[in-house]
């Protein structure tokens, strides 16, 4: 990385232009960054206004110059401290391939939103783009952002999250991506290891079991409220479950993760007393979000093969039963019709295939870029 | 009808009871009516029986409407259960002491199990040898109340199958009922065969999960069948379907899918039946289509069809070593939902009277007990 690490200063590239890749453009602009964005489709880049302006409303409001937007990773990320990815998990390994070999030796990729293992999925793919030793990985929690795409074009920033724990891996550059991206990640903070941001995604715990709970109703076109109505009795006991064998999981590898309700409160600042007042809290943060038209939506198709199938396979390794995550995942694949263990993010693809019986430090060396 | 008049007791006084009861008094039998609760009595003593219609017309006088079991069961030559599955171990509780060698027992319907619990418990209790029971697949008179002394019957099952335990004394269950209901009756392989065509347990809990939201946040205000039964929701059903197939394969009873079966009793149209999908199926489903869902959870939906039909499934299914891991999924979610554990709470096999059998020792028992 090259000796400019003042965010105001930093050459930023954000890959993917969609909701959240420009508003991770448009914050960082405003906090003035050296933006260039990159995206496959010309038509995602289409969206800016000409000259590359960009309209922030919600919580960061202003009118933003992105310096480059273009379908060249080349000219995108050539002289940039750090490529943020914005992508679909699907994506991560085609992004990491198109960006990482035009990326100047000790840039780091940032995965904005990692999901489970994230970091060493980006990792694998490194060596494919000849940059195994010069370019590190780096994953968040969560997105920093709650926002939205507006008809013109412009970009709703609902909510920022107060706190947005980052690791990379190997964990010796974490501290570099914190101070490159806290001027418009206010809420940035610096993580033990990737495996405490792998397991401090609570994702899955929100989305999955109001999916599954309202599978019928999302496919018969109903309108209604997901998380203000959708989130009942039946759909907070599931998070409930599914919660606690993520913490099980977290307490058997020393990681202090944040349960749903403390995390809703850590990052938006609302109380929830219990998992039923999850819903309403959320309503309260994020305003209405109408449920989605499909229940092939990435709240089942991307948070349960890239949350809750690692979660599980890891409980497995270390001989924890996760039984909500096992009813689930069978549900889940069922409903969207696809085996999400098969094509998720199983020990397998996490390369813990061979650690059955391991220690727990050695499978924690494993998906920490650690030694035993 | 045989010679000699034989008293029948009809144990529980709902729509299939008073149903029974009626048309058997109208075929000339004498009938003992029995209901738990007097709510149900009341009215049916004062008018002094039961008015029928539909295709059975007339006054219906019982010699016997009480709620002292032993007065309607001591005697009887046959006593039938028109019962659900959930008021059964009371059941069984009331009747161990009053049963007799003689008497067969007709669980009207059986659902998954019926006899197989009743069996168990009668044998726990030190009833050896357990009376003759059997069940049927389905109620077998379809009726409702009319009001709170008359019944309207729609129609008698033709092809009633019916199951005995042991499977051996088919020959002697067969004749009996049809004694009763003649020619409407048709004999199981085994209760495996009568257990394995439980529909409910097929499709209730994946169309009340799957739509738990919807269902707890309109209070069921919808058409549980065809709007909550989406492509989504069918392939849960088709899921658990095949599990289904599966077992009854390895039980070596003959069945047909849930589409198939759907259709056989007028439920829906032959060509969504060949379509070979339980969405289809309830698309086209005259006798489901505006049929609301339950207030909640809290409901037959999941207590009965997965802790007394899903539960019993699973446990055979690992006995015989078939691999139903969406049976298992959806009883584990409905653990969950509802903060019951169904696995443990509901028809095991040791409630069976099948713990520590092999599977080969289990077929054996259905067969000669």
């Amino acid at each position: 990385m090259s000796a400019r690490t003042a965010a105001s200063t930093a050459a930023i590239t954000v890959v993917g232009a969609g909701p959240g890749g420009l508003a991770l453009a448009g914050a960082a602009a405003a906090a003035g960054a050296d933006v260039r964005l990159y995206d496959v489709a010309p038509a995602a880049l289409a969206r800016l206004h000409p000259a590359g302006r960009l309209r922030l409303t919600g919580v960061v409001s202003a009118e933003v110059a992105i310096t480059l937007a273009t379908t060249d990773p080349a000219s995108a990320a050539a002289g940039a401290d750090l490529a943020i990815l914005a992508v679909p998990p699907a994506q991560i390994g085609s992004a990491v391939r198109a960006i990482a070999p035009h990326l100047p030796a000790g840039g780091v990729i940032l995965l904005a939103q990692s999901y489970f293992g994230g970091a060493l999925v980006a990792a694998a793919a490194l060596p494919d783009a000849g940059a195994a030793e010069r370019i590190a990985v780096a994953e968040a929690a969560a997105f920093p952002f709650a926002c939205s795409l507006a008809q013109d074009g412009s970009v709703h920033i609902a909510a920022r999250k107060r706190r947005v724990p980052v690791a990379s891996l190997p964990s010796g550059r974490t501290a570099a991506v914190v101070g490159l991206i806290s001027s418009f990640v206010p809420g940035a903070t610096a993580s033990p290891s990737v495996l405490d941001t792998s397991l401090s995604d609570v994702s899955a715990s929100i989305h999955v079991p109001v999916m599954v709970a309202n599978a019928g109703r999302i496919e018969a076109g109903s309108s209604f409220d997901l998380f203000a109505e959708g989130f009942t009795a039946s759909a907070a006991a599931m998070a409930e479950g599914l919660d606690a064998e993520r913490l099980d999981v977290a307490r058997a590898v020393g990681v202090k993760a944040p349960s749903v309700r403390e995390w809703i409160t850590d990052t938006y600042g609302v109380e929830v007393p219990d998992m039923r007042a999850a819903g309403k809290a959320l309503a309260q943060v994020f305003g209405p979000v109408p449920a989605p038209a499909t229940v092939r939506h990435r709240y089942l198709t991307d948070d349960v093969p890239c949350l809750a199938v690692p979660a599980s396979e890891l409980a497995g390794l270390l001989g924890l039963r996760a039984p909500v995550h096992h009813a689930l995942i069978e549900i889940a694949s069922v409903i969207c019709g696809e085996d999400f263990r098969a094509n998720g993010r199983n020990a397998e693809l996490l390369g813990l295939g061979g650690l059955r019986g391991q220690t727990v430090d050695q499978i924690c060396a494993r998906l920490t870029g650690g030694s035993t | 009808m045989s010679a000699e008049p034989t008293a029948v007791a009809v144990l529980g006084a709902g729509n299939g009871g008073c149903a029974l009861a009626a048309d058997l008094v109208l075929r000339g039998f004498e009938v003992r009516l029995f209901n738990r609760s007097p709510g149900r009595l009341d009215p049916i003593r004062a008018a002094g029986g039961i008015t029928a219609s539909g295709v059975v017309e007339g006054f219906a006088r019982p010699s016997v409407i009480t709620g002292d079991m032993a007065e309607a069961v001591r005697g009887a030559r046959l006593v039938a259960l028109t019962i659900p599955t959930a008021a059964l171990p009371v059941y069984v509780e009331l009747l161990a002491d009053l049963l007799t060698q003689e008497q067969t027992v007709w669980l009207n319907p059986g659902h998954m199990g019926g006899a197989l619990y009743l069996a168990a418990e009668l044998s726990r209790r030190g009833r050896h040898p357990v009376p003759r029971i059997c069940e049927s697949v389905t109620l077998s008179h379809s009726s409702r109340m009319t009001g709170p002394a008359s019944v309207r019957i729609f129609t008698i099952v033709s092809n009633l199958l019916v199951a005995a335990l042991p499977a051996a004394a088919i020959d002697d269950c067969v004749r009996e009922l049809d004694t009763l209901i003649p020619g409407h009756v048709r004999p199981a392989a085994s209760v495996f065969e009568t257990g394995l065509l439980d529909l409910n347990a097929v499709e209730h809990p994946a169309q009340a999960l799957c739509n738990a939201g919807w269902l707890e946040h309109t209070k069921g205000d919808y058409y549980f069948y065809y709007e909550g039964t989406t492509p989504a929701v069918g392939r849960v059903i088709d899921a658990v379907d095949r599990e289904r197939l599966a077992l009854a394969q390895a039980l070596g009873v003959p069945t047909m899918s849930f589409v198939e079966y759907f259709h056989q009793i007028g439920f829906t149209t032959a060509e969504a039946a060949r379509t070979g999908s339980s969405y289809q199926a309830m698309q086209h489903s005259e006798p489901n289509r505006w049929i609301k869902g339950p207030p909640g959870l809290d409901h037959r939906y999941v207590h009965e069809d997965v802790g007394w039909g899903l539960v019993p499934w699973i446990d055979l299914a690992e006995l015989f070593d078939i691999e139903v891991p969406t049976m298992r999924a959806l009883t584990h979610l409905a653990s969950v939902m509802n903060g019951i554990d169904y696995q443990a709470d509901g028809l095991t096999l040791e409630r069976m009277g099948l713990k520590g059998y092999s599977a080969a020792s289990v077929l054996q028992y259905v067969q000669n007990t």
